[in-house]
């Protein structure tokens, strides 16, 4: 779980690093989760393979339910049996925190996929696709956020935590076109409300990504995940200590 | 509300301990210690065996004056007065201490809390002395075993009665400091919990320094944390930091249980 020395005790560094395999197991079937979600938006998906991926997607659901609950059970009987410290208590802890996290991803795929599924036969199917670049953006933290749980550290965590601003800058900006389409199109209402709630649903799940990237900073650090500073120099100079240095300076 | 000489208190530890060196002989034991024990808080000691805990105990109470060949530098004071200026026996009546093996008194239970309150003259009358001696015997949780022996010899007690014993007998002198050397080592988990819960009540009136090599048992009573190790102070916190997240890799490994 990290480069530290062993323990002493053996089989506590074994239980440790069968919770990380079940995160990391988790994390794979997220991200196979989500291609299958942002797939339900295909044009070209005939009504059989639809049912296909629904079952898919309620099956892996099914079986990240399952590893959450061991996650949990385990982390509490380690913590109960081994009465960890430090590093330890702090990966035990987050480790729950993070199936949770994951879990929760899972069904925000579902739900995503649902609604793809549900505007199988709008008019708009095509413009819908559009969703598959919030998808390239949260499947890239995705990745970003399994290799974290693999290496605990806290620097690279750091770097994918940004990542969320892509996922956010896209939701914005789908929310932007959609709106004028529903103002050009009355009748296209139906539809792009359900679509933007699918957009929703990436934007959710990147907060919870990012939710994920702070637990493991917390663990890896001890201390609670403090964001950067933005790298936007504002003019009036708060939040950013070199614009107040160099006042100083000056 | 809190008074001035309460936050006064808090502010000035009460134990201040300066650049202190010990030897056995040629063989150094600690090296520049330096540490402050907090005012009615209790600060534990932790290590692994032979990092020089008991040394340091040693020093504050000044029992190392007794072993031959043992020689002390630097500077330990208590509430601003180094030790080695005061008078060792009226010292020791300020301090209590409790060791890891129960070292009763070859005398009655009733004797062995009353001995050092009439050495000192800490009561007037028979009636007083029966009063120090329940009192002490209930605040260490022992009163319900032995009320009906009183007279019985101290060692007719098991192991764990007698180390509660020993602490009653310890607590009977009021003492403003309590130094305690592994006191939970022969006690069984309701035994252990009664004397945690007899610790966090005297951190009242008391200071208290525990050394304990149960990581949890330092979580649970103690408010400050020191951990030595090869006879230095590596690391001294809060014991949440230090048991959450603590700064030095020596520590982290030492109460994780990790070599390397
Ligand atoms: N009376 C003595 N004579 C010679 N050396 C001593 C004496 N007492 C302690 N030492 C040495 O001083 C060092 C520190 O011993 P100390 O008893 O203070 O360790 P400790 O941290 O209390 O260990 P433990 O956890 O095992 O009780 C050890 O190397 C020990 O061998
Ligand atoms: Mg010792």
């Amino acid at each position: 779980m990290s480069e530290d020395p062993h323990h002493i005790n053996r089989t506590f560094d074994e239980e440790l690093s069968r919770l990380n395999e079940m995160l990391l197991r988790m994390g794979s079937i997220v991200s196979q989760q989500l291609d299958a979600a942002v797939d339900a938006f295909a044009c070209d998906r005939s009504q059989v393979s639809h049912i296909e991926l629904m079952e898919g997607i309620a099956q892996r659901e099914h079986a990240l339910n399952d590893l959450e609950r061991r996650v949990q059970d385990m982390a509490v009987n380690v913590a109960a049996m081994r009465q960890p410290m430090a590093r330890d208590l702090r990966t035990i802890i987050v480790a729950m925190k993070v199936s949770d996290a994951f879990e929760a991803i899972g069904d925000h795929c579902a739900s995503i996929a649902g609604k793809g599924r549900a505007l199988v036969h709008s008019p708009y199917r095509k413009r819908f696709t559009s969703i598959e670049k919030l998808r390239v953006s949260a499947a890239k933290m995705l990745e970003g956020v399994v290799i974290c749980c693999r290496s605990w550290d806290a620097n690279l965590a750091l770097e994918v935590w940004q990542n969320d601003r892509h996922i956010n800058a896209l939701h914005d900006s789908l929310l932007k076109d959609f709106s004028l389409l529903m103002v050009e199109k009355p009748e296209s209402v139906a539809s792009v409300v359900d679509f933007l709630s699918a957009v929703k649903y990436v934007e959710r799940l990147g907060d919870r990504l990012k939710s994920i990237i702070e637990a493991l900073h917390y663990a890896a650090e001890g201390e609670v995940f403090a964001p950067p500073p933005l790298k936007k120099n504002s003019s009036k100079g708060y939040n950013s200590k070199k614009t107040a240095k160099n006042n100083l300076k000056g | 509300m809190k008074t001035q000489q309460n936050k006064k208190e808090q502010i000035a530890p009460k134990v201040v301990a300066r650049g202190v060196n010990v030897y056995y002989g040629e063989k150094q034991a600690l090296f520049q210690v330096k540490l402050e024990v907090p005012h009615r808080r209790v600060t534990s000691l932790i290590g692994p065996s032979g990092c020089g805990k008991s040394t340091f105990l040693r020093c504050i109470n000044r029992m190392n004056d007794v072993i031959a060949g043992c020689r002390v530098e630097g500077s330990i004071t208590i509430d601003g007065l180094d030790v080695s200026s005061l008078d060792a026996v009226a010292l020791r009546a300020r301090i209590g201490m409790v060791f890891q093996k129960p070292n009763p008194f070859p005398k009655s239970i009733y004797e062995n809390v009353a001995y050092g309150v009439r050495i000192h003259g800490l009561a007037d009358t028979k009636d007083e002395m029966d009063a120090i001696v329940r009192r002490s015997l209930a605040r260490a949780g022992l009163a319900r075993e032995v009320s009906e022996r009183l007279n019985d010899p101290a060692y007719s007690l098991s192991g764990g009665q007698q180390q509660r014993l020993c602490i009653a007998r310890a607590i009977a002198l009021q003492p403003e400091l309590i130094l305690m050397d592994e006191p939970c080592s022969s006690l069984d988990p309701i035994a252990t919990a009664r004397i945690e819960n007899l610790i966090a009540e005297l951190s009242r009136n008391y200071t208290i320094l525990i050394v304990t090599h149960s990581m949890q048992q330092a979580a649970r009573v103690s408010h400050r944390t020191v951990f030595f190790h090869l006879g230095r102070v590596i690391e001294s916190g809060e014991t949440t930091q230090v048991f959450t997240n603590p700064k030095r890799k020596q520590t982290e490994r030492y109460i994780t249980g990790r070599i390397g």
